[in-house]
C-alpha cells in the first residue's frame, strides 16, 4: 500500500469511527451456508462503505432539495431514459 | 432412468442441479430447509416470480435421503456466459441482482451470493436462476456477497465504461470475477472522481490487500439493515449511471454502408423470409447477425433466435432495441466465431463450450463467409464442417471476390484463395449439405443458399460430390 493509500485508509477509518459510533461492537453471527469467501478485507470494509454510502445518500437527497428549491431541478437525459430499469416499482 | 449431475453445480452445500432423463431438476439438501421454507413462506418467492426476477419452479414429489425437496425449475432456452453479454446486458444483470438483494432484505432474507452466472437472459430479460441463493437475514450481518458482486459486475462494467469495452473479456479469464487490484490498476484516474467508484473499487482493493494475509478471525462490525440498504442503493446508483457509447466500432453502421442497393437489400430480405417459411425451423442461431436485421425476420415468424456478433456495439444496440420493443424471442450475444467460447472452469466441465450449447435447428450465416474464409484464412470446407456440427439446416450467403467488401479485404494482401469461387464454395458445402435452393441477390454478385445437412442415409442414396 503506497503512502497515499495509507493516508486515505487512515482518513476513512477515522471517518468510520466518527460516523458509526459503534467502536467495540462486533457481529458474531456465523452462517454455515455462506459458502462464498467474503474476503477478509471486503468484510471489514463493508461497514465503512455502508456508513459512507449512507452519508452520500443523505447528501444527495439534500442536494436535490436545494437544487429543487433554487429552481435547478435536473431533467433526466435521454441516456438515463434509455436505461432498461426504472426504479418506480420498488 | 438416467441421472447426471451438472458440472457447474458443486460449490454450494445447499443443493445441486442434475438432469433426469433430460429434465432439469434441483435437489435441496436438508441443511437448507429453514431457508427454503422462509423463501417460500415469506412472500419473497411470490414477489420475485411475479416481477419476473426469479425463475419459477415446481416441487417434484420424490424426496428422500439427503434431499429435503426436489424442484423442477423452468428451463432457460439458451445458457449464456457473462463475457458473451454486451455492456447493457451486464448492466441489466447487475441491476437485477441488486433489486433482488433489496427485495430479499424487505422479506427478512439476504442474497448469499452474487455471481453473474446466476443471471440468465430468459424471454428477453435478465432473470435470477439460483433458487438457493437466499438465506435468512440475521440482524447485524454483513452482505457476504459484496466482494463477489464488485468483482463479477462492478469491475467489468467500470472497466468497459471508463477504459475499453474489450476489457469485459477479462471475465473469460477470471471465472470468479475480475480481481479488484487489477481493476484499480487499469482504471484511469478520472474514475476516482466518482465517490462510489472510489469506495467500492479503490478503497475495496486497498482493504483486500491490507488484509490478504490475515490468519486470525477478524472482528466484523455489525451492519444495521438500513446501512445494508444504503450499501445496495449506492451500488445501484453507481451501476445505473455507468455508460458506454458505441462510437466508431467496425460494424454498427454496416447497413448504412454501401454493400447493397436498396432493392438488393429488400431482395435479400424477401429471399431469407421465403427460405425461413420453407424450412420452418423451431429455433435459429444467426451467426454474424450485426444488429439483428435478419434475426428479426425470424422473430416476426415467432422463431426464437440467438443473434451472435463479434461487435459489442451491434450486440448492445440489438439488445437495447429488443428491450425497448419488449421482444421476448431474440437473444443478442457477443461471439468471435474464429475463437468461440470454450468449455472452462473446473475439469472443463463447469461452463459449457459454444458447441456443447448448440440449440438451433437452423443456422443463418449472412455476409459472413468472406470474413471467415479470407480475413481468417479458414478453408471453406472447415466452415461447412462447423455449420454442419451446429444445425441441420443452413441459410448461407456467398460473397464472391468481385464484391466490394471482399475487394476491401484483399486490397493490401496476397490473394491466396484460389478456391474461393462460387463453384469452390458449392463443392465445399456440397460435401456436408444438400443444396436445396440457390438464389442470386438482385443488383449484386452475391448468392443465397438454403441447405440441409446430409444424413447418413441420404448421403448414401444420392452420393454427393
Amino acid at each position: 500500500m503506497g503512502s497515499g493509500d495509507r493516508w486515505l485508509a487512515v482518513g476513512a477509518a477515522v471517518a468510520f469511527e466518527f460516523v458509526s459510533g459503534a467502536a467495540g461492537a462486533s457481529w458474531s453471527g456465523n452462517s454455515q451456508l455462506a459458502y462464498v469467501d467474503p474476503g477478509t478485507g471486503s468484510f471489514i470494509l463493508q461497514a465503512l462503505v455502508a456508513a459512507l454510502a449512507g452519508i452520500v445518500v443523505t447528501l444527495n437527497i439534500y442536494w436535490s432539495k436545494i437544487k429543487g428549491f433554487m429552481g435547478f431541478g435536473s431533467k433526466p437525459t435521454d441516456a438515463e431514459n434509455s436505461n432498461s430499469f426504472d426504479s418506480a416499482d420498488d | 432412468m438416467i441421472e447426471r449431475a451438472l458440472g457447474s453445480s458443486f460449490r454450494d452445500p445447499s443443493g445441486y442441479l442434475f438432469e433426469r432423463d433430460g429434465v432439469l431438476l434441483r435437489q435441496i439438501q436438508r441443511c437448507y430447509a429453514p431457508h427454503y421454507d422462509s423463501l417460500m413462506t415469506s412472500g419473497l418467492y411470490t414477489e420475485l416470480v411475479d416481477r419476473s426476477l426469479l425463475i419459477p419452479h415446481e416441487e417434484v414429489a420424490d424426496t428422500g435421503g439427503e434431499a429435503y425437496r426436489t424442484l423442477q425449475p423452468e428451463r432457460v432456452a439458451f445458457v449464456s456466459h457473462p463475457f458473451e453479454w454486451s455492456f447493457s446486458q451486464l448492466q441489466d444483470a447487475a441491476l437485477t441482482t441488486l433489486r433482488i438483494a433489496r427485495t430479499a432484505l424487505r422479506h427478512g432474507m439476504i442474497l448469499k451470493d452474487a455471481s453473474a452466472y446466476n443471471v440468465q437472459f430468459h424471454r428477453g430479460a435478465p432473470i435470477f436462476i439460483d433458487t438457493l441463493s437466499f438465506e435468512k437475514y440475521e440482524e447485524g450481518a454483513p452482505w457476504v456477497a459484496y466482494r463477489q458482486f464488485c468483482e463479477h459486475f462492478l469491475a467489468p462494467l467500470a472497466l468497459m465504461s471508463y477504459r475499453d469495452i474489450r476489457l469485459g473479456q477479462l471475465l473469460r479469464v477470471h471465472i470468479d470475477g475480475i480481481p479488484l487490484d487489477l481493476t484499480r490498476a487499469l482504471l484511469p484516474r478520472r474514475a476516482w472522481l466518482s465517490v462510489n467508484l472510489f469506495m467500492h473499487i479503490w478503497l475495496h482493493a486497498g482493504y483486500q490487500r491490507r488484509y490478504r494475509n490475515t490468519s486470525e478471525r477478524v472482528r466484523v462490525r455489525p451492519i444495521g439493515k438500513k446501512s445494508l440498504e444504503n450499501l445496495i442503493h449506492s451500488l445501484e446508483s453507481l451501476v445505473g449511471k455507468l455508460r458506454w457509447r458505441a462510437a466508431g466500432t467496425e460494424w454498427a453502421e454496416y447497413y448504412a454502408g454501401d454493400s447493397y442497393t436498396e432493392s438488393g437489400s429488400d431482395d435479400k430480405c424477401e429471399i431469407v423470409a421465403r427460405y425461413l417459411d420453407c424450412a420452418k425451423p423451431a429455433s435459429i442461431w444467426d451467426l454474424g447477425a450485426n444488429t439483428g436485421a435478419f434475426s428479426r425476420l425470424a422473430i416476426e415468424r415467432g422463431i426464437p433466435t440467438v443473434a451472435f456478433d463479434v461487435d459489442p456495439a451491434c450486440v448492445d444496440r440489438s439488445y437495447r432495441e429488443a428491450r425497448r420493443a419488449g421482444e421476448t424471442r431474440l437473444l443478442p450475444l457477443l461471439l468471435d466465431l474464429t475463437n468461440p467460447s470454450p468449455a472452462f472452469g473446473w475439469a472443463h466441465a463447469e461452463r459449457a463450450s459454444l458447441i456443447e450449447r448448440r440449440s438451433a435447428d437452423l443456422v443463418m450465416a449472412l455476409a459472413l463467409i468472406h470474413h471467415l474464409a479470407i480475413s481468417n484464412n479458414v478453408p471453406l470446407v472447415r466452415v461447412a464442417d462447423l455449420f454442419a456440427e451446429l444445425a441441420d439446416r443452413l441459410i448461407v450467403e456467398f460473397v464472391p471476390k468481385c464484391d466490394p467488401k471482399v475487394q476491401q479485404l484483399l486490397a493490401n494482401r496476397e490473394d491466396v484463395f484460389p478456391d474461393y469461387t462460387r463453384e469452390g464454395f458449392e463443392v465445399a458445402f456440397g460435401s456436408r449439405f444438400e443444396i436445396e435452393e440457390r438464389t442470386p441477390i438482385r443488383d449484386s454478385e452475391r448468392t443465397l443458399y438454403l441447405m440441409r445437412r446430409w444424413s447418413a442415409d441420404s448421403k448414401r442414396a444420392t452420393s454427393p460430390p
